[in-house]
């Protein structure tokens, strides 16, 4: 009996003396570059594997047979993204992959890649955060998306559209089975005939949800970063009454679709709004138009009985997209087809922060800024920046 | 408020009354409570039982005091200054054969310069502690404790004694993001002593409680903030919010032995207590909000705390020579929860689902003690002059795995005291003089510093557990005899320097006054 009392009691006293039992995983990835790569192909392909509760990702780049090999792996929730790029006949092409998996266990996973090409219009900068009055109040009239020309040639921007994907990425996304679609609740268009609006190589337009300078105007925000005057195009909502209050010096987008049609138009201050720009089929407003109207969508509504009606827009028709989120942790909500964007990208200080994201320069040819574009948001884009619409040096 | 605290002032020191007709009592003076503590070891063992083996004296005293804390030597979880003002009470008693004691304490207390704790102690809540990196907060705090013991015979040789603890308090800072932390704590240990000859062996059980709420707000309109929870050597998750809610609970069960030798003028006590906590840290909050809808478990820590003392008394005339040794081992077990906030049943309410939970920390903190004390007293009983000297050894090591991270240190401090009371006239006036010196005996760290908060929290704590300082002391107190029911008002203050080799210092400046009776 003494014997057992003495046992049990060391084994009391040692049993919390005793180091951590943590558990660490192997995770093998390998990346499937398609029937016909070449062991060059699979080469060098940057693979990043992200835990997604902690912040934290680790960075391999595959080796000839496209696979990769993680020591160590902590249990948890990981994203696995995957970006390559190749050089043919002068032509850049990008190669994205994305998955997302629990690691509560050794893994093997395949990640397919898929092929893209840079885009001539680019977005630069989205300034969604808004900023402080120095009242305390929220502001967000200050708000702006700047489309730049990323090709060394004149590019027209007219008949170029800007696109609101349907979720706010605060749930699973309601169309994540549509796979050759996007579905948007807002579409507004750069007004012309494909001719009347250029944009000069290296050169950007800004889109401005109120073409006001804000810093002097009296209604505007002496706190907000921006003087968007002289912007090029504000997106402005026609109401009977002066809802919205139209920049007179600023020409007005093309309204085509507006599905929660308020007194103006507000991407969400917190991240939630994912935006893409669309070349939609049709040359004029009522071709277009009529397009949205062949491919509109209903989804029930869980607060009543009115259903709304969005629009699906092809893949094949998005240009460039954008996939912005609250943080890290809603990234699971993600929205677009890594054919799209294979990343993510936010500002992490959060709603009226004064910050936006901003594209990376990948390099100056000429005294012409060329930006990144791998549709990697996460790659591409720089967080938490000062807004700049019109500067493109560093 | 006021009434209950002035009932409980009254119930800790009103039971003088009866005192009073035992003439043949010394009289209390300011250092009665303290020679009641050194010669009686039983006290510190947790075991009220032992209450009855004080010494003849019945000191009861109520006084106030103001604590002045200064300077950049301090933890990184601590403010640049303290300010602490309290009102206290406490006393020994005898009814019949029951030996009581009582004490109150009253703090209200200020701590400025603060820069990254949100928490009202973090020692308690270490590694898992919540901070921002808003700089500069000041937390305004008020407590007020209880604590009492009651030692009663059963038999010729069976003593009970029952102790218990009660503290209870709010702390507030005053800048966004400002949490407001509710702590509460509860102590309770019975006890039981057998006497046999020259033999005593004691035994106690012992349960804790302790809790901390913490909601933190933020006041100004549209504006978030980042809080950073800690998991150990720079390792976090974070939220954003404009508030956040944390609830610490922890609770402690224990035993402790004693086992008591007295031959002729020596006594030699010899104990040990062990003890077993669990710690949960969960929080409020989805995933970009904070609401106790939704509770996310964040971690659980298991610890063992163990120690042994042996207190050797050898008594020689009017000196007394104390020996104390003692071990004291602590070990954390840190366990973090995988979950993720997922849309459940059919309603589509948003919960944590937990996944897994990893066992990640580890820390084990030994202190080793040596003491000797000689302590000489009048023919009547009173404290002439007391000289202490020891040396401790610390050694810390904490490690977290996956990435694998490790810290460990350890060092000795010396210390030397000097007390002497002298009497003028009817007056008593006292010096003390104390000493102490720290060195650092190995440090190693091993940290990611590409972290934030492992550069901003991690490393200067390091570097000021791990740095060595000299502090020397003095205290001042002057006692005059008081008429009728009270025996002395006194007057003390005390002062300590530490200045650290690296250039920063902490001035502490502590003044008391109060009556003795």
């Amino acid at each position: 009996m003494k014997n057992i009392l003495t046992l049990a009691l060391m084994l009391l006293l040692f049993s919390c003396l005793k180091e951590p039992d943590h558990r660490s995983f192997l995770v093998d990835i390998t990346v499937d570059f398609g029937e016909g790569s070449s062991a060059y192909d699979r080469t060098g392909a940057k693979v990043i594997l992200s835990n997604q509760l902690k912040s934290y990702s680790f960075e391999l780049n595959t080796n000839s047979e496209g696979k990769v090999r993680f020591h160590s792996i902590e249990p948890g929730f990981y994203s696995v993204a995957v970006t390559h790029s190749m050089t043919v006949g002068g032509i850049i092409y990008y190669f994205n992959g994305l998955k997302n998996f629990p690691v509560f266990d050794s893994v093997t996973e395949i990640i397919q890649v898929k092929e893209s090409k840079a885009s001539a219009f680019v977005i630069k900068e989205f300034y969604y955060s808004g900023s402080l009055t120095s009242s305390g109040k929220s502001y967000n009239s200050d708000q702006y998306i700047e489309i730049f020309n990323n090709t060394g040639e004149k590019q027209f921007a007219d008949g170029m559209s800007v696109i609101e994907h349907e979720s706010y990425a605060i749930g699973d996304n309601f169309w994540k089975n549509l796979h050759d679609t996007i579905v948007a609740k807002m579409i507004w268009t750069i007004p012309g005939n494909g001719t009347q609006v250029p944009v000069e190589p290296g050169k950007s337009i800004v889109l401005a949800k109120d073409g006001i300078n804000h810093k002097d105007d009296p209604n505007g925000n002496p706190l907000a970063p921006v003087n968007l005057g002289n912007a090029d195009f504000e997106f402005f909502v026609r109401w009977d009454t002066d809802k919205d209050a139209d920049a007179p010096a600023v020409p007005n987008l093309i309204e085509d679709l507006f599905v929660f049609r308020g007194s103006d138009i507000a991407f969400h201050v917190n991240g939630g709004s994912a935006v893409a720009l669309a070349k939609i089929p049709g040359t004029t407003p009522e071709e277009r138009k009529d397009y949205i109207n062949h491919h509109l969508v209903t989804k029930e509504s869980v607060s009543g009985p009115n259903s709304k009606f969005y629009a699906k827009i092809a893949n094949k028709y998005i240009t460039d997209a954008v996939e912005v989120t609250w943080d890290d942790a809603h990234a699971i909500y993600k929205r677009f087809p890594i054919d799209l964007d294979a990343g993510y990208t936010y500002v992490p200080s959060g709603s009226n922060s004064g910050k936006c994201i901003r594209r990376k320069i990948k390099e100056v040819v000429n005294g012409r800024t060329i930006y990144m574009d791998t549709n990697n948001s996460t790659e591409d884009f720089l967080k938490d920046v000062t807004p700049r619409p019109w500067i493109y040096e560093n | 408020m006021k009434i209950k605290l002035a009932i409980l002032f009254l119930i800790s020191i009103g039971f003088r009354e009866n005192l009073l007709c035992q003439d043949e009592l010394p009289k209390s003076n300011l250092y009665s409570i303290r020679q009641i503590e050194l010669s009686t070891p039983w006290l510190q063992t947790g075991n009220a039982s032992g209450l009855f083996l004080i010494p003849d004296l019945f000191p009861a005293e109520i006084k106030l005091g103001f604590d002045f804390q200064e300077g950049d030597f301090h933890s990184i979880y601590e403010g640049k200054t303290l300010q602490n003002y309290s009102l206290s009470s406490r006393s020994y008693r005898k009814i019949n054969k029951t030996y009581l004691y009582g004490s109150l304490n009253y703090r209200k207390g200020y701590e400025y310069g603060l820069n990254f704790s949100n928490l009202n102690s973090p020692d308690k809540n270490y590694p898992y502690i919540m901070a921002d990196t808003i700089g500069n907060d000041t937390y305004d705090r008020e407590f007020i404790s209880l604590e009492g013991m009651i030692s009663s015979p059963l038999s010729d040789r069976l003593n009970w004694g029952l102790k218990f603890g009660y503290e209870v308090g709010v702390a507030a800072q005053n800048r966004d993001p400002r949490p407001e932390n509710k702590a509460m704590q509860l102590t309770v240990s019975p006890g039981l002593l057998y006497r046999a000859g020259k033999i005593k062996l004691g035994a106690n059980f012992n349960y804790e409680y302790y809790n901390e709420d913490v909601d933190v707000d933020v006041i100004e309109a549209n504006q978030q903030h980042t809080l950073f929870l800690q998991h150990g050597l720079g390792n976090y998750t974070y939220h954003q919010s404009s508030s956040f809610y944390r609830l610490y609970q922890q609770h402690q069960i224990g035993a402790g032995m004693q086992f008591d030798f007295i031959s002729g003028n020596f006594s030699n006590l010899l104990y040990s207590r062990f003890d077993y906590l669990w710690q949960t840290v969960d929080d409020g909050r989805a995933a970009s909000m904070a609401n106790w809808s939704f509770v996310k478990n964040d971690a659980r820590m298991d610890g063992i705390n163990w120690n042994i003392h042996n207190v050797a008394i050898l008594r020689k005339g009017n000196k007394s020579h104390l020996i104390e040794t003692s071990l004291k081992i602590d070990s954390r077990l840190g366990t973090e929860y995988i979950q993720r906030l997922e849309k459940v049943g059919e309603t589509d309410l948003e919960r944590w689902v937990t996944y897994a939970s990893e066992q990640k920390y580890y820390s084990m903190s030994t202190h080793a003690d040596f003491n000797y004390n000689l302590m000489n007293e009048s023919p009547g009983g009173r404290l002439n002059s007391l000289l202490n000297a020891g040396v401790g050894y610390t050694k810390f090591m904490e490690e977290y795995y996956l990435p694998n991270l490790s810290r460990a240190f350890s060092n000795l401090v010396f210390t030397v005291g000097w007390l002497k009371r002298t009497n003028f006239s009817k007056a008593d006036f006292s010096t003390e003089l104390k000493l102490s010196y720290k060195v650092s005996l190995e440090k190693d760290q091993n940290i990611d510093l590409s972290k934030p908060i492992a550069k901003k929290i991690q490393v200067p704590e390091f570097e000021y557990q791990t740095c060595d300082y000299f502090s020397p002391g003095i205290a001042f107190s002057y006692e005059i005899p008081a008429k009728k029911i009270l025996d002395k008002y006194f007057i003390k203050t005390d002062f300590n320097w530490m200045q650290s080799t690296t250039g920063y210092y902490r001035a502490t400046i502590n003044l008391t006054t109060g009556i003795i009776f």
